[in-house]
């Protein structure tokens, strides 16, 4: 079909009605896109370092993406991405004999990952269901996930009842010490503990979305999530303690509920995104999640513009997160004699910033350009953890990260 | 916010269910990509990926996603 | 709607679905209908050099009256409506060029202004979905029937869409006129799928000093193109293309034939000579001759 016939048809499909809603919703089009990512973590402060290196991770993405229709009912899809990634994260932390909190920042490496999703759809009138499994490979961890879900739309397709469920499988491999088992463990405690563990994860989800008017759409959602295996972090750990440095339940459980709502605005050709999630976890970890969002159209109506179907889209985006502590979070004492550095792995300690009460505040905006079959997008994001911004003013907990994001991709439709 | 009024907040949707019907020739707007759930695919998997990693939270949504050992 | 219209479904009287698709009619009717001035579009009109609030599927068809406009580098405009203002095809006499030159100056769809779901039309210029809304009709009770789950034939005026072939399985069989024998089938074609729209130099026009004048009119010098087809039928998914194409290629005049081969559509053309060509000539019955 000519480029012509290709643009009215899709113009006469845009009309309100066209198509018999019970028809099948499998999608008329292929998509692909692809997306550059720069990720870099601000350094950790010199002054709370005890001596390892202080520059944090920078992150270079790469993520590609094809999606084909595949017969009327049907369409496949693929999703990669490679990661390459450099600098130092924060092994442990603990207060010195001056009671200073400091943080141990692990070597510099180089590291690379890549993961690749593959899914298929089947679309009937009023209802989709879909299935999913992919990997995640790294030097060293290997993630297998494998997925379904499915939607079916009720009450003349003004509600939708969605599900899935997931499962994945993960592999450790974090010891690339080939020395003698005892020296292993006696120089790298932590990944030698690590080493062949494995976790399972299963994971379920129901949700209900619901049209209000011709502008609004809601959805609310549950989901439950079981984690069991070596859920400790087998690089956090404290050379010469001989016993891993970080050790966590072998299981966890989350439920998260969650909430949004998407509403269109004709004046100004906007449309208006807020979500929510709560989290509820085994590990005493409640988290709110906030994000809103504003999708702002503009299509000049200049005749150069007009010609090459040339619109934009701006959307500032803002995110608030803020979660309370897990109960076994604890910044060791080296001033006092700690009762943590124990080979008893049912004492449950770690120092991990990420389990500590904090905040994190992110602000986005990024630029969609149409010109023709394409989209050209770049955006940028700042993302800021304080332990203030979730309320704690009591503690330090050095080693949160702040980041800044740029991300630049093409989309192409055919 | 407990959780108690998200459940309420659930609920009164259900309720709300079949008030207003808003005709299928009605429903261009609701089609739009800027009011999909999720307009960018990739930006998602990213934004995903970058959370789960740095946050102890994650899921709650249908595309849970697989793992990683990203620290 | 004008002209005959006719509806074949597969289904029980019981259903309400007649009455469903009836309505459906009545309602695009009374919506774009330029008789009746309380219809939107008659509203629309009066509110030339204002801003006017437009529903999701008055803004769609404009957008392919848009879309339609610039693929066709600006032969299809539904501001040529006030062309009928110097023509009367009924009076056998041609529009004075001093009173077309001044009509002429109301036509142009570029200057109508577009504004999310608003528009502003210059004052003196009107839209005439006349071309665009029984295209858009058929295709409605198309998706109706598609809804209910059955089978059928809509036919309106010319506009012609199936949901499919006949229960049992064979295509429905569809007359082309005969653009020069009203009433005669110049060939028949079958439609397993999608839709089919015929344009053609004889829906209306008039012969004077043996040249023939039909109402499909050029937006830029308000005349019919010299040398078009003598009619125009376009196979494809949807009436409301099928229809705007059969337009755009009347107005092509002369090179409708290459256009249409370019778009790879499958087509059916009458020259002036009545030779036939097209992808469907060779596929159908051969035309009557004679």
């Amino acid at each position: 079909m000519s480029a012509v016939m290709k643009n009215l048809a899709r113009s006469a499909l845009a009309v309100p009605g066209m198509v018999s809603v019970a028809q099948a919703a499998a999608p008329a089009e292929a998509e692909t896109g692809y997306r550059f990512t720069y990720y870099s973590e601000d350094d950790s402060p010199a002054s709370r370092s005890d001596g390892g290196a202080q520059e944090r991770y920078k992150i270079q993405v790469h993520q590609f993406y094809l999606m084909m229709p595949f017969g009327d009912h049907m369409s496949w899809d693929i999703e990669t991405s490679f990661e390459s990634m450099s600098g130092a994260s924060p092994a442990y932390t603990y207060k010195d004999d001056e009671d200073v909190t400091r943080v141990y920042m692990s070597g510099a490496s180089t590291e690379r990952r890549f993961d690749l999703y593959g899914s298929g759809r089947y679309y009937w009138s009023e209802a989709e269901a879909g299935a999913t499994a992919g990997f995640s490979t790294e030097r060293d961890y290997t993630a297998f996930f494998a997925g379904t879900d499915g939607s079916i739309q009720l009450n003349e397709q003004m509600t939708t009842i969605s599900g899935g469920l997931s499962a994945g499988y993960d592999i450790l491999n974090p010891t690339q010490d080939f020395s003698g088992d005892q020296q292993q463990q006696a120089n790298t405690p932590g990944r030698f503990a690590a080493k062949g563990e494995s976790i399972w994860q299963v994971s379920a989800y129901e949700g209900v979305g619901q049209v209000i008017d011709m502008n609004t759409v809601v959805q609310a959602g549950i989901s439950v999530t079981h984690k069991n295996g070596y859920l400790s972090d087998p690089y956090r750990e404290y050379a010469g303690a001989e016993v891993p440095y970080d050790i966590r339940p072998d299981n966890r459980t989350l439920l998260t509920l969650s909430g949004g709502a998407r509403r269109y605005f004709p004046g100004p050709d906007a449309a208006l995104h807020a979500d929510v999630r709560f989290l509820v976890d085994t590990w005493d970890i409640f988290s709110s999640t906030w994000e809103v969002a504003w999708y702002q159209n503009y299509a000049p109506n200049w005749n150069w513009f007009v010609d090459n179907a040339i619109d934009f889209q701006l959307v500032p985006k803002l995110r608030y997160y803020q979660q309370t502590e897990a109960y076994f979070y604890e910044i060791p004492d080296h001033g006092v004699a700690d009762p943590y550095y124990t080979a008893d792995t049912t004492t449950y300690y770690s120092s991990d910033p990420r389990l500590s009460k904090y905040g994190a505040l992110s602000i986005g905006l990024s630029l969609k350009t149409d010109f023709r079959q394409f989209s050209w997008t770049i955006g940028g994001e700042r993302y800021a953890a304080n332990p203030a911004y979730g309320f704690n003013g009591d503690e330090e907990t050095p080693g949160l990260v702040s980041f800044w994001r740029l991300t630049t991709g093409l989309d192409y439709r055919f | 916010m407990s959780i108690k009024s998200l459940t309420i907040t659930l609920v009164a949707l259900l309720l709300a269910t079949g008030c207003t019907t808003v005709k299928p020739w009605q429903r261009g707007t609701l089609a739009k990509p800027e009011m999909s759930w999720s307009p960018d695919p990739l930006e998602a998997t990213l934004e995903n990926h970058i959370y789960y990693s740095k946050e102890a939270s994650f899921g709650g949504t249908a595309a849970a996603g697989g793992g990683c050992g990203c620290n | 709607m004008g002209g005959p219209c006719v509806l074949s479904v597969y289904t029980d009287c019981e259903s309400g679905l007649m009455d469903r698709l009836e309505a459906e009619v009545r309602r695009l009717e009374t919506k774009y209908s330029r008789f009746d001035p309380d219809s939107l579009l008659s509203r629309m009109n009066r509110s030339a050099g204002d801003w006017f609030d437009i529903d999701p599927e008055t803004a769609g068809l404009l957008d392919f009256a848009d879309q339609c406009f610039r693929e066709s580098e600006g032969l299809f405009d539904i501001t040529t409506g006030v062309l009928r203002r110097a023509w009367d095809f009924k009076s056998g006499r041609l529009p004075e060029q001093r009173h077309l030159n001044a009509v002429l100056s109301a036509v142009g769809w570029p200057r109508v202004e577009r504004r999310g779901s608003r528009i502003k039309i210059p004052t003196g210029m009107e839209l005439d979905l006349g071309g665009l809304v029984k295209e858009f009709a058929a295709d409605r009770l198309l998706a109706l029937m598609a809804e209910a789950d059955v089978s059928g034939l809509v036919n309106l005026a010319g506009d012609i869409g199936v949901t499919g072939p006949q229960p049992d399985g064979t295509p429905w069989l569809v007359g082309i006129s005969h653009p020069r024998r009203p009433g005669q089938a110049a060939a028949t074609l079958p439609l397993s799928s999608g839709a089919l729209a015929t344009s053609g130099d004889y829906e209306r026009f008039m012969v004077v000093n043996g040249r023939r004048y039909c109402h499909i009119l050029h937006p830029g010098t308000g005349w019919p193109v010299p040398g078009g087809p003598a009619s125009v039928t376009i196979v494809t998914d949807h009436c409301l293309l099928a229809g705007a194409l059969t337009t755009m290629a009347m107005l092509k005049g002369k090179e409708a034939e290459s256009w249409l081969a370019g778009l790879g559509v499958p087509f059916l053309l009458f020259d002036e000579q009545l030779t036939v060509s097209g992808t469907l000539a060779s596929r159908s019955p051969r035309p009557h001759s004679q």
